[in-house]
């Protein structure tokens, strides 16, 4: 059996966040502070994290993407079901992010190079 | 049709040879109601919140229902229910059928879940939560019959506002191709999801399965 084949497709998981004007900076320090170690004991590893535009809005909003890779379907079960257990993360999302959170949207991707194999269960 | 589905809890304290009694007893008892189908089935390891027993029966429509289960063949099932030195917890939903397709499996896997939509339950969200729900089995081609239904009545832990139901073939079209396939991980899962902006269903919900030896879903066939 190749490698390929045993080696699990790498997902992706994609936070888009627009943070309320002027706090573009405060957001990413508290993501980067507050979410992110929990999000790596979930088994999520941080691949990139960009702002939009690159400089930061004192009066505008920023739009900030942190690019997550988690390992296959199992990882991401696995980072799901952890998450339920812990009420810290409701906590971040729906107290401690929220006066910084203008908009927000998850998304959960992988390579279209990989559709075929994910599917193949 | 109209269907009253239980997830019992058997009571923790008793010995098995009160526990087989009480099967025993629920079992002569499902008998008595005289429902138009029956499926009775210890609640397979690996569900969640599923209690110890699927009892799912079937009646012609509501009124037979109602009158069944208020009715005097109904009395010894439902003084076993209430007992709590038998019974610890029943999880109930009485639904009228819902959106249904596929083809039922002669022996197989049946499994419920039961959900509860209660975080900003609007319209349009439920309605998406609908739609997105009965596209899984154009992708979860394991799925060989399935149904969606709203309850008129639900009780247990939660006041239960669906019930997705579905047969498989066999355990690995539910644990494997159902669990495995990236339309439930990375599309539907995100309303139960506390971490995605689009969550809506309680974190408590049923998962329960059985294995069965004749069609499970037999709202919209001919009467068995």
């Amino acid at each position: 059996m190749s490698e390929r084949a045993t080696t699990p497709v790498t997902v992706f998981v994609i936070d888009d966040l627009t943070a309320v004007p002027g706090r573009g900076e405060d957001l990413q320090r508290a993501y980067l502070e507050r979410y992110a170690p929990g999000a790596r004991q979930r088994g999520m590893t941080l691949l990139h994290q960009l702002v939009s535009p690159p400089c930061w809005l004192p009066d505008g909003s920023n739009r900030l993407l942190f690019v997550w890779t988690v390992a296959g379907a199992a990882g991401i079960w696995a980072m799901k079901h952890a998450g339920r257990q812990d009420p810290r993360l409701e906590a971040w999302w729906t107290g401690q992010a929220a006066p910084l959170v203008a908009a927000r949207t998850r998304a959960i991707c992988a390579d279209p190079s990989d559709l075929v194999r994910l599917a193949d269960v | 049709m109209s269907s009253s589905l239980r997830l019992v809890t058997l009571a923790r304290d008793v010995t098995e040879a009160q526990r087989g009694e009480t099967l025993r007893a629920l079992h002569e008892a499902a008998r008595a109601a005289k429902a138009v189908a029956t499926l009775m089935e210890p609640t397979s390891a690996g569900s969640w919140n599923g209690g110890d027993v699927i009892w799912r029966a079937v009646y012609r429509d509501e009124a037979h229902c109602r009158e069944v289960e208020s009715g005097a063949s109904f009395r010894q099932a439902a003084s076993i229910l209430a007992d709590p030195a038998r019974v610890r917890l029943v999880e109930h939903v009485a639904f009228d059928g819902g959106v249904r397709g596929g083809a039922s499996v002669r022996r197989g896997v049946y499994r419920v879940a039961l959900f509860c939509a209660n975080r900003n339950p609007t319209d349009a969200r439920l309605a998406c939560f609908r739609d997105e729900t009965l596209a899984m089995p154009l992708h979860v081609r394991s799925i060989r019959r399935w149904q969606l239904s709203q309850p008129r009545t639900a009780s247990g832990s939660r006041a239960w506002t669906h019930v997705w139901e579905q047969e498989y073939d066999e355990l690995a079209g539910l644990a494997g191709t159902y669990m495995l396939h990236p339309y439930h991980w990375a599309h539907v899962d995100r309303w139960f999801d506390p971490e995605d902006p689009d969550w809506l269903i309680d974190p408590v919900l049923c998962h329960a399965f059985c294995a069965i030896d004749a069609p499970a879903i037999v709202e919209g066939e001919a009467t068995p």
